[in-house]
């Protein structure tokens, strides 16, 4: 069976890319444009993975991020942020708040599939 | 009573007018031991006491007050701290200061001063970091690139993906692209918005550049000559002109339109213009007037100067001086330092008289076409030391395939990284280095 990732993120083309790699590499993908939303979606959908943008309408992604690991079912869940900001500070709260990695935009197709992967992998 | 330089100067005055210790502390209303331990810095003064003295000494109560010298030492002190690579003599300070007040005054104006601009110059970085506009864009920029590099990389390295999908990519990064030379128009115009902001003009010079920008460098009023408005009155008028000397500089600038005016009435010139479809040379050899006198006249036409326009432009002397400039769309002349070196402007000083035509391609890829000329301004006298100026016209490119010569404003803000003229670093990042390499 398939493992499922769920892409927050509020730039459609780049939703679409990244739906197309991944499904293309044998993920199930799911999207969430709206930061509000996303938590409702996880807890639906029950994904393997999140991508998930730092800067996203309403909610930010560090605030998802807090909540996913306030979530006894979620604490361990592998969590890749996106930003565009490169800043330290930026990546150092990612961390500290429990990220698994942190890409910047503009990123790699190729070492976004290959971390994706990477983070599936470690889910038994 | 450390940090006082009263009592000292006290003493020297005292003596420098002839009376004893007891007939000054006498004449004050004070003791003459009070006296003696003011004059040994031992007490401080200030009030009734200070007033006093300073009336019998015939001395500026300020010159004797020491809440001013105490910040004047303080001042000196502070300078001698933060720039440790020239050791100053810390411990005779106060000697110092006492003896030569004017040029303690002058360290420690000059250190307020280096410090104000250190301020300002922290806080325009800062801005540049944190200023909101700059985030959004670059946020709404790295967002954009992504979406293209990313769908980009999709199309070019894997072949199993469906037409369809395929065409919806292409679109995609249509679409995106077009998404980013918005944001790119956009922080060019609040930069332009940012250069051209209320801060006031820092010298005679910039205040002429903005008093001739904001009339776009026509004066309808000179071009009928009659008892109408004249220089004078034009000048009276400008509200934007504070400066003495840039009032000077204007009136300058305005007599000489005045005159250009009178020599090629608008009328007559806008037809020959057309005419001609602005060539320079052909404009210059009809009216029997020096090319640059039509330069000046291009540059002051209205509107697009009957479809041939708009002009833009450059006047330097042999120097390099700027004399005066009107920016033209992407062609802007450096508001501090100099110009890039490979303008056709400087080729014209070479040769006088020498008229050259060159197209010319800006690092953002605009194109213009520029004539450039230097001729000697009429002499006075015999006497006279001859004056070069040359002056550069500038219009945008408009049809033909010539191959553009690749200038840019100013070796600060060019990023052509292999550049042979290239005599300083952009401010956005080192590439001398690779160009020494090559």
């Amino acid at each position: 069976m398939s493992k499922t990732v769920l892409i927050v993120e509020d730039e459609p083309n780049i939703v679409e890319s990244l739906a197309f790699l991944l499904q293309r590499d044998g993920f199930t993908v799911r999207t969430i444009s709206d930061g509000a939303a996303a938590m409702a979606e996880l807890v639906r959908t029950a994904p393997d993975v999140v991508i998930l943008d730092v800067m996203l309408p309403n909610v930010s992604g560090f605030d998802i991020l807090s909540s996913i690991r306030g979530h006894d079912r979620f604490a361990r869940l592998p969590v890749m942020m996106l930003t565009a900001k490169g800043q330290r500070r930026d990546r150092d709260r990612a961390e500290e708040l429990g990220a698994d990695i942190f890409v910047t935009k503009p990123f790699s197709n190729t070492e976004i599939v290959a971390e994706v992967r990477r983070l599936a992998e470690r889910v038994a | 009573m450390r940090g006082s330089l009263a009592g000292l100067r006290i003493r020297e005055r005292r003596k420098a007018i002839g009376l004893s210790q007891s007939a000054l502390a006498q004449r004050a209303g004070i003791s003459p031991s009070y006296l003696n331990l003011i004059e040994h810095n031992k007490r401080a003064i200030a009030g009734r006491v200070l007033l006093a003295l300073a009336r019998e000494l015939d001395v500026p109560p300020a010159s004797l007050s020491q809440e001013a010298e105490l910040s004047m030492i303080a001042e000196m002190r502070t300078a001698a701290a933060e720039f440790t690579v020239v050791p100053a003599e810390v411990d005779v300070t106060e000697e110092f200061a006492s003896r030569f007040p004017g040029w303690a005054r002058l360290v420690g104006s000059l250190h307020r001063q280096v410090r104000d601009q250190r301020a300002a110059s922290d806080a325009l970085s800062d801005r540049l970091a944190h200023d909101p506009v700059l985030q959004a864009n670059m946020h709404e920029m790295l967002t954009n690139i992504t979406a293209i590099r990313s769908t980009a990389g999709i199309l070019t390295s894997l072949d199993d993906v469906p037409a369809a999908q395929q065409r919806r990519f292409i679109e995609n990064i249509h679409a995106e692209s077009q998404r980013l030379s918005e944001v790119a128009q956009s922080l060019t115009a609040y930069f332009d918005e940012a250069a051209s902001s209320d801060a006031p003009a820092t010298s005679p010079d910039e205040e002429l550049d903005r008093f001739l920008a904001a009339r776009n460098h026509a004066f309808p009023d000179l071009e009928e000559p009659g008892p109408g408005t004249t220089v004078s009155t034009i000048i009276a008028e400008a509200d934007d002109l504070a400066e003495p000397e840039a009032r000077q500089r204007a009136a300058r600038h305005l007599e000489r339109y005045a005159a250009d005016a009178a020599a090629l009435p608008q009328r007559t010139f806008l037809r020959a213009v057309a005419e001609t479809s602005g060539d320079v040379l052909a404009l210059a050899g009809r009216f029997g007037v020096p090319l640059q006198q039509v330069m000046r006249r291009l540059m002051g036409l209205p509107g697009d100067a009957g479809g041939h326009g708009p002009y833009g432009g450059v006047r330097i002397n042999a120097a390099g001086t700027t004399l005066m400039r009107k920016t033209l769309g992407a062609f802007t002349t450096p508001r501090h330092g100099a110009p890039c070196a490979l303008w056709p402007l400087f080729t014209a000083l070479a040769q006088p008289g020498r008229p050259t035509a060159q197209r010319v391609a800006l690092p953002g890829g605009d194109l213009f076409d520029t004539v450039a000329v230097a001729e000697y301004e009429p002499r006075t006298g015999l006497s006279d030391w001859p004056r070069l100026t040359a002056t550069m016209l500038v219009r945008a490119a408009t049809s033909g395939a010539e191959e553009p010569l690749e200038i840019g404003t100013a070796c600060r803000l060019c990023p052509r990284p292999a550049c042979p003229a290239r005599v300083e670093d952009p401010i956005l990042g080192p590439v001398m280095a690779a160009v020494k390499k090559r």
